[in-house]
């Protein structure tokens, strides 16, 4: 509001009144064309893809190849490095970079996975609890109220230590305990849908409360389950790498970010690239989804409509 | 003609709480005794301002809340706790139109789906259900082609003749229009206004019309209910309800419609105070704060519904 | 639609109205406080004024050239249906056009004869709020929550009068007083909340009028209220305005409103002014076919009386206006001419069209 009135000055400025608006029209454009993309997200997530997908034709060497002669190489840039390592070898001789790009696949598949696996039960129970409040919804709060006040580490140390390490038993792991954070926020939505006049049109015409619920309510909580799920697969993410870390998660020697990172601690110190690139590996990724999810959400936003 | 639809002295609470510290229950009496009948064939408006109880009656017969107490008449049955596959038999006869154009359309589902959703509810399959679906477009007066369209491609006033469409659907006898008009511009008023007037005399319907707008509810109805916190205080005839108002805050409200002309002018009637919430209603007469014709008697005691003429009711002491 | 055949039929049921309303309401003739004060320099005077929003979608035309001039102590009023344009006039008017969509693309306001929007943000805002007041809407969104009110209504004070501290409240109940709201001192210290419609409303208007403004802009200041306040406050702002000599424009759809209120009326269509009149031509002589058409839409009358007019067509995209008159593809008059957009010419003394036939039709 301080800036109301006054600033017109600079916008009116009659000599460009012509220009002004044509100006303003191509820069329209311009913007128009560029906001639609988000660079950043969409570069790093195709990134991660094309190596998921296509990890045997562009790793340099087999991930799971130990060739102890060759044990702690440094990056090429460094003194003892080579072109043949880009990014140096572990201690079991293992070209760091290969099991980068293998590792792609873990984290795909772990972060897609779990997100489908928790954001399905999540938003299942939200819709349900939400629609038909009373006891059921009293019944799924308290869930996710327990579910909230337990670590997730120490569910899943049990769990794990119940049906034992891999990757499907993380998902499953992943499913159990993520599934709160959609809950809350779909219950919420689906809870003033609930009294919108469109669902009351639903049940006036005769509807069954599961075709309202599944033709009504699901399609329009939807979106905000989208955003969420997209924020979410730097979270699941980084919860396989906690996992492997922790001794957890994937098998060795399947090559998995979290489980080099575990590896490569001890080196810290002296061959720094163990931990590290794996290290970036996540940040970069889980940077890629949580711009995703920003840009979805505003995208999906109807208010954000205009704005120029 | 036999009533159609009759309420006989429906009361309809909703429990809230009230308080901060000492959580003390109360009830908002939404509707607290109202009984009256409407004629096939006729539509009977019902006035008042907002918290008087006219959107809850509405919703009482759709079914949409069950009344605390008092019965619910349709055709001669009660209906007012059925449940089940009774209930779905009641309501096939009366549908509704909402307020919203905006909100009361599902924004992912295509037209076509929409209008025809009581159609699939019935289980009527899918192409059954298009080719209603044309004629209804057609009724409605809009192009059959919009039926593959999204609300948000259409206008607020063709989004209510889409609502009008879904609530012909499967042939009510009735139909609960809730202030179907209020939030259209005066273009689309008119067309929709006209649009139930004429499919009132081609499909036989009876309407109940619920509105705060009375120079609407006039050209409308042909019987007039007014209401003050959660009771009727007025009932009559349309035509002699407008011509000589009796209960105070008739008066009041007919002398509020701002005419359209600035020669003609009525006399102003200004009543103090706001409206009362009905969370705790006084004792006597509900309006005694804010009548200027208060005598003895009207703070202690509720003044009964009572016939002063054939078929115009009042709840006032000054009768 | 001649004008004749429109006239008639209004008059026709209007006087069956007002034989039929007989006994319990008296009709009014004439109000004399309905005549346009004819003196009157003009305290605001707007010149081809253009508002354009730009939009992913493109560029939204909301405001297409519109003069206009409001003269001392009257009540203007400027109506039409939504998308005309006529909350972002009264916006702009105010300096509050959503940014930064929103520009205003060219014009000049003149404001007691300087340009407002010339002026520097800081001058800008000694006006605003001290000279120009605005009455929002919506009561409800229009005050903090958190804020008490006396606090909200005391701002103006602090502001534009550099009052001292301990002197406010007083002047804050003096003001709530002018705006009948019931034991201020008390009052002082609720929170909106507690307060019922009307009485929010009426806490915005002790708010616009704290600094004794010289104009007053309203935007559909009782559309959100019940039948029974929204009388109410239209006899507290007529009071207000007679007593403090304001000038005031009123922003609505409502045309009983504008019946009720105004001294002059514009009408407002796709952005563009249609007709502009005193009021009572405006109802009785209206010589734009817009303007007939909604007239002759209001619902009046009994059951089973006559059927509304609807005017044809709906309301343009706001983002593609037609060419030349906008108006002319729902026009029962338009001819190939009306592609071109028509000038304003002055049919009487104080009342002008914009339309190419206004002499035929």
């Amino acid at each position: 509001m301080r800036r109301g009135l006054g600033e017109l000055r600079k916008d009116l400025s009659i000599i460009d009144v012509g220009k002004g608006t044509a100006r303003d029209e191509r820069t329209l454009k311009l913007k128009k064309q560029f906001r639609r993309i988000p660079k950043a997200a969409a570069l790093i997530i195709l990134l991660l893809l094309v190596c998921a997908i296509f990890s045997p034709l562009i790793a340099p060497h087999d991930p799971i190849e130990q060739n102890l002669a060759n044990a702690l190489k440094p990056p090429f840039w460094q003194k003892g490095g080579s072109f043949a390592y880009l990014l140096g070898t572990d201690n079991l001789g293992r070209d760091i970079l290969s099991r980068i790009i293998y590792g792609a696949r873990i984290s795909v598949i772990v972060g897609f996975a779990g997100v489908l696996v928790s954001g399905i039960m999540g938003t299942f129970l939200g819709v349900v609890a939400g629609y038909f409040g009373g006891k059921i919804d009293l019944v799924i709060m308290r869930l996710t109220d327990i579910m909230l006040s337990l670590p997730y580490i120490l569910i899943a140390i049990a769990i794990i230590g119940a049906i034992g390490p891999g990757l499907t038993n993380i998902i499953i792991v992943l499913g159990i305990t993520q599934w709160v954070g959609y809950t809350r926020i779909i219950r919420f939505e689906a809870m003033s849908l609930s009294k919108s006049e469109f669902i009351e049109m639903a049940v006036i015409s005769g509807t069954r409360w599961w075709r309202i619920l599944l033709v009504h309510i699901l399609p329009n909580v939807l979106n905000s389950a989208v955003v969420l799920g997209t924020l979410d697969v730097g979270k699941m993410i980084i919860f396989e790498a906690a996992l492997s870390f922790l001794g957890l998660g994937v098998k060795p020697p399947t090559a998995s970010w979290g489980g080099m990172l575990a590896d490569g601690r001890v080196y810290l110190t002296f061959a720094w690239w163990l931990a590290t690139f794996p290290g970036i590996a996540i940040a970069i990724t889980v940077l890629g989804g949580n711009l995703l999810g920003d840009w979805l959400r505003d995208e999906l936003d109807p208010r954000h409509q205009l704005k120029a | 003609m036999g009533a159609l639809t009759e309420i006989k002295d429906l009361k309809k609470y909703f429990p809230i709480e009230s308080g901060f510290i000492h959580k003390v229950k109360v009830d908002l009496k939404a509707v607290d005794g109202v009984s009256f009948g409407i004629d096939e064939g006729d539509t009977f408006g019902l006035v008042g301002e907002s918290g008087c109880g006219k959107t809850t009656i509405g919703k009482v017969l759709l079914r949409l809340y069950e009344p605390t107490s008092g019965k619910v008449l349709f055709d001669g049955k009660d209906v007012t706790h059925l449940q089940g596959e009774a209930l779905d038999e009641y309501r096939k006869n009366i549908q509704a139109v909402f307020q919203n154009p905006y909100a009361s359309l599902n924004p992912r589902m295509r037209i076509w789906k929409l209008i025809g959703e009581p159609l699939m509810a019935k289980g009527w399959s899918v192409q059954k259900v298009k080719e209603r679906v044309s004629e209804l477009l057609d009724l409605v007066m809009l192009p059959t082609d919009c039926g593959a369209r999204f609300p948000h491609e259409m206008s607020a006033g063709q989004r209510q003749q889409i609502a009008i469409a879904r609530a012909l659907s499967i042939n009510p006898k009735f139909i609960v229009l809730d202030e179907p008009t209020s939030l259209l511009d005066v273009s689309a008023q008119s067309s929709i206004l006209n649009m139930i007037v004429g499919l009132q005399k081609k499909l036989e319907l009876t309407y109940l019309f619920i509105s705060h707008n009375l120079a609407v509810v006039r050209f409308l109805s042909n019987r007039v209910g007014v209401m003050y916190c959660g009771k009727l205080v007025e009932l009559a005839d349309s035509r002699k309800l407008y011509l000589a108002p009796k209960h105070p805050y008739s008066r009041a409200l007919l002398a509020s419609i701002l005419i359209p002309d600035p020669e003609l002018q009525s006399q102003e009637i200004v009543l103090e105070g706001d409206v009362i919430s009905p969370i705790n209603p006084p004792l006597g007469c509900r309006f005694y704060t804010r009548c200027q014709d208060v005598k003895e008697g009207c703070k202690e005691n509720e003044p009964p519904l009572l016939e002063i003429e054939p078929n115009h009711f009042i709840a006032c002491h000054l009768y | 639609m001649g004008n004749a055949d429109c006239g008639l039929r209004n008059e026709e049921t209007w006087n069956k109205t007002l034989v039929e309303y007989g006994g319990e309401l008296e009709m009014k003739t004439l109000n004399s406080e309905l005549q346009t004060p004819n003196s009157g320099d003009p305290i605001l005077e707007v010149k081809d004024l253009q508002i354009h929003f730009f939009t992913d979608r493109g560029v939204l035309r909301a405001v297409e050239g519109v003069d206009f001039s409001v003269r001392k102590q009257e009540v203007w009023g400027l109506v039409g249906e939504s998308a005309s344009g006529k909350s972002v006039i009264g916006q702009a008017l105010i300096g509050m056009v959503a940014k930064p969509a929103g520009r205003i693309v060219s014009g000049e306001v003149f404001f007691k004869g300087e340009d407002i929007l010339k002026m520097a943000p800081r001058e800008v805002e000694k006006i605003r709020g001290n000279q120009i007041a605005f009455i929002p809407q919506d009561p409800t969104t229009a005050l903090n929550p958190l804020l008490r009110i006396g606090f909200q209504i005391g701002e103006a004070f602090k502001y534009h009068r550099g009052m001292e501290a301990s002197n406010i409240p007083e002047e804050i109940v003096k003001v709530m007083g002018v705006v009948n709201i019931p034991s201020p001192e008390q009052r002082l210290n609720d929170y909106p909340h507690q307060l019922s419609g009307g009485l929010k409303q009426r806490v915005i208007i002790a708010t616009a009028l704290s600094c004794q403004p010289d104009l007053l802009i309203a935007d559909e200041p009782t559309s959100a209220l019940d039948v029974t306040i929204q009388i109410q406050i239209i006899k507290l702002i007529r009071e207000i305005q007679d007593r403090f000599q304001m000038t005031m424009i009123l922003i609505t759809h409502n045309l009983g409103l504008v019946a009720k209120m105004c001294h002059r009326v514009a009408v407002l269509y796709c952005g563009r002014i249609v007709e502009e009149a005193p009021v009572r031509g405006l109802f009785k002589d209206p010589k734009h076919p817009y303007t007939r058409g909604l007239l002759a839409s209001l619902p009046k009358g009994e059951k089973g009386n006559v059927e509304l007019y609807t005017i044809p067509g709906q309301l343009p995209n706001p983002l593609y206006h037609p060419p030349g008159c906008s108006f002319s593809p729902r026009c029962p008059h338009a001819l190939s001419k009306c592609q071109e957009i028509p000038p304003m010419e002055w049919s009487s003394e104080d009342h002008r069209v914009r339309c190419w036939r206004w002499k035929e039709i």
